[in-house]
């Protein structure tokens, strides 16, 4: 019965996010984005073995979400109040912002993460996220907003690794990797839309194999990732952290590459150098993961031992990774 | 495009051979692959006889094609009987193929774009056979060292050819030139960067010995052998693509490489683990390559090309020797792996014979590469030839006092050897190193056919 009140209130969440796209209006959007978050809290608070934990996570969440509605609330008000144009879409570029948790707003990110179960972790972290990012072109006529999205993506691009790396959980270390994608999802918001959703379904669908895989393990902290990740999901886990490290011919790779190469066709440098700069201190990252996770003091099942279940996803981990970059960059 | 769809076949026959037989059946696989690639050696130079658009090769490609098929077998042929290649082989034989098609692609692919992807893409086999049969927990900042340096290092290459993939629409580069007369030094840094750190040259060297350390010895046989040849057949090819006179950026980078070599010569007189000293000697002699690439000269393309190829044969050996050594004692130290040559002569022989190659006595190659290199870099500046002078004397120090430690006769109270034997088996990898040695003596001019 739980299992059911999850999936209705997440396709409840999901319709509302899908609306808000279509909307017109400022508000209406923001109708739509707070239906969205307000459905994900039961989603959020669903836990099989209650404890108390989950509500520390969900009460962060709802608060930050709760805090950035205001202040587009705020916004909305005060341009139909006095038309302060610049002021209203610097308060709702403000509310977006902390939404998003981009840097410097992203204290709440990792804050709730740690808290959250895996599910809510790829919908807070890539699912809601692809939605709201949409919203970033609406602030891109106004200079002081579209700077202030651009540089906060660029710091989230290269932050975002950095404390990857001092994760100690995974759930902490997920949150993070959040982060670094806003990033690159809000800097390809700047090269059409177009990109943002070919980025997010690749991005999403990177994340729920990720996030199944470690759920599939229960793995709570960084050094036992070795001994949790069950044996016959490591080949495809090995397959996402060589496509998240950025290694050619992967898809992580070429998907930056399209965003580093729309980013050389407008001359933006900044954004090159942002790029390289987090590709490599990615990559560092990754190798690091990859070893922890591949280092068991047990021998393991090996590759194809599972259920017909676990190989067919395991299989399709590695289909996904090393081959749909090639896909992708025929089809782009 | 015939070698590769002969690779991919053989590759699937194997699997369904008996577990045992699979070594052989690999080892003989690589010895026809390399037998089939002699074949584009012939002919004009440069052929397009080719049944996909994607290929081009000449008499620079064939070779390191042929050396990476060679390279590879060895690297297979002394894993097999190394006991330290812990799990199970097949992932070995299976990463090592791998990373050969990775190679031989990398060597014909006529597109810029398509030479990054692979030359990236062959650091993921060499990472998992250093990740897997590595013998300490130090391998995981190895890899981190070579994976950052490798891919930081062409990131500016990235740019590049996604500028070339923007303005003009493909980053094809044969038969083509640049119209641009002037091209400035952060261009030409941005070209050769990542091909420097690959070779490795100085002052980008410091990954170098981490990875051989924590490497297998088939790891270091490929590394040694191979991989390093990306940098210089890279170099080759943005000439190629770009332009052959580089000028002030050239003599910058030659001045480096001078110092490199000389660099590489003491820190191998400081060595106490005998991978590290075969891995800054790789150092001081890949300085040579530079120098004769960066002269912009014939003269020096074809000294570069002989230090590559023969280097390439002659660096496996040593780790070859080092390898077999090591696993006698159970110790890279040089001091102590002289119990193991005691026990066994005929490594004393071996390791002479290797360590005479390496310094560059004649008849081996080397010297040919050496001498041609130093008159390319002479031409430009005379009083160059101090420091050269000064490179031979440390290189032949090194040699002398690598050879004297391993084969000192200073009486001990116990030996202390896990086997005091070595069978025709173990020295099958190096006697397949010595001829290819003899051919690049009797072909040193194989490069000169412009």
């Amino acid at each position: 019965m739980q299992m059911l009140s999850m999936i209705v209130f997440l396709v409840m969440s999901l319709m509302a996010s899908i609306a808000m796209l279509f909307m017109s209006s400022i508000f209406w959007v923001w109708v739509m984005t707070d239906v969205g978050t307000l459905f994900l809290i039961p989603f959020l608070s669903a836990e099989t073995r209650p404890k108390k934990s989950w509500f520390t996570g969900v009460a962060t969440y709802f608060v930050i979400q709760f805090f950035g509605s205001v202040m587009i609330l705020g916004g909305i008000i005060l341009d139909w109040a006095i038309e302060a144009a610049d002021w209203s879409s610097a308060m709702m570029c403000f509310g977006f912002a902390l939404k998003l948790g981009m840097v410097p707003l992203h204290f709440w990110v990792s804050r709730s993460f740690v808290y959250f179960h895996y599910g809510g972790i790829f919908i807070v972290g890539a699912g809601q996220k692809v939605f709201v990012v949409a919203c970033v072109p609406l602030f891109s006529d106004v200079p002081l907003c579209a700077y202030a999205y651009y540089f906060m993506a660029v710091g989230s691009m290269i932050y975002g690794p950095i404390a990857m790396f001092n994760a100690i959980a995974v759930k902490s270390f997920l949150a993070y990797s959040s982060v670094t994608h806003t990033g690159f999802l809000v800097i390809g918001s700047f090269f059409g839309l177009h990109i943002v959703y070919a980025y997010s379904f690749i991005y999403c669908v990177s994340m729920a194999f990720l996030v199944f895989m470690l759920w599939s393990g229960d793995c709570k902290f960084m050094k036992n990732l070795g001994s949790e990740l069950p044996g016959y999901y490591k080949t495809g886990f090995v397959c996402i952290a060589m496509s998240f490290s950025g290694f050619p011919p992967f898809l992580d790779f070429c998907t930056k590459f399209v965003i580093l190469q729309l980013s050389m066709e407008q001359d933006s440098t900044i954004t090159m150098v942002s790029i390289l700069t987090s590709s490599l201190i990615n990559l560092i990252v990754w190798v690091w993961v990859l070893f922890i996770a591949t280092s068991s003091e047990v021998k393991e099942p090996g590759f194809l031992s599972g259920t017909t279940g676990q190989n067919v996803l395991n299989m399709s981990c590695i289909i996904w990774n090393l081959f749909m970059g090639a896909g992708f960059s025929m089809l782009y | 495009m015939g070698l590769l769809i002969l690779m991919a076949l053989n590759c699937f026959c194997v699997m369904f051979l008996n577990k045992k037989d699979q070594t052989v059946a690999v080892v003989n696989c690589f010895g026809v692959w390399s037998a089939f690639s002699l074949m584009y050696w012939g002919g004009s130079g440069v052929s397009r006889e080719s049944l996909s658009e994607l290929f081009c090769v000449d008499i620079y490609s064939s070779s390191m094609i042929s050396l990476s098929l060679w390279i590879c077998g060895i690297s297979i042929l002394v894993s097999s009987c190394m006991t330290n290649l812990r799990g199970v082989f097949n992932s070995y034989l299976i990463l090592v193929t791998l990373l050969c098609f990775l190679l031989v692609q990398c060597f014909m692919v006529n597109t810029l774009a398509m030479f990054y992807v692979l030359f990236e893409s062959t650091l993921i086999p060499l990472a998992s056979i250093i990740g897997i049969w590595g013998g300490q927990i130090e391998r995981v900042p190895s890899i981190q060292y070579m994976a950052a340096y490798t891919v930081g290092g062409s990131f500016p290459l990235l740019l590049i050819f996604t500028t070339m993939e923007v303005h003009a629409g493909s980053s094809f580069m044969w038969f083509i030139s640049m119209k641009t007369t002037s091209l400035n030094w952060l261009f030409w840094g941005g070209c050769f960067l990542g091909f420097l750190i690959k070779l490795p040259a100085f002052p980008f060297h410091a990954w170098l010995p981490k990875a051989h350390v924590q490497a297998p010895v088939g790891g270091s046989v490929i590394l040694a052998g191979i991989l390093l040849k990306l940098g210089g057949y890279g170099i080759t090819r943005m000439m190629m693509l770009f332009s052959y006179t580089l000028e002030s950026f050239g003599i910058l980078v030659m001045s480096f490489s001078i110092v490199g070599s000389v660099y590489g010569a003491f820190m191998c007189l400081r060595q106490s683990d005998i991978k590290k000293l075969i891995a800054y000697s790789s150092v001081s002699h890949m300085a040579f390559s530079i120098m004769g690439l960066f002269s912009c000269t014939e003269v020096g393309m074809v000294g570069a090309y002989i230090m590559l190829v023969s280097h390439g044969f002659i660096s496996p050996g040593l780790f070859v020797l080092s390898g077999i050594n090591s696993e006698m004692v159970h110790s890279r130290k040089i001091k102590v792996m002289s119990d193991g040559v005691r026990a066994a002569p005929s490594l004393g022989f071996f390791w002479l014979v290797m360590i005479m190659a390496n310094l560059g006595v004649p008849p081996c190659p080397v010297i040919i590469s050496e001498v041609l290199s130093v008159v390319c870099v002479i031409a430009l500046y005379p009083w160059v030839f101090v420091l050269l002078l000064m490179y031979f004397i440390l290189s032949g120090a090194y040699s002398f006092s690598l050879y004297c430690q391993l084969t000192r006769t200073k009486k001990k109270i116990k030996m202390k050897v896990f086997f005091n034997e070595v069978t025709l088996k173990d020295m099958s990898a190096l006697y397949f190193l010595f001829y290819p040695l003899a051919e690049v003596l009797f072909k040193w001019d194989l490069w000169a056919m412009m």
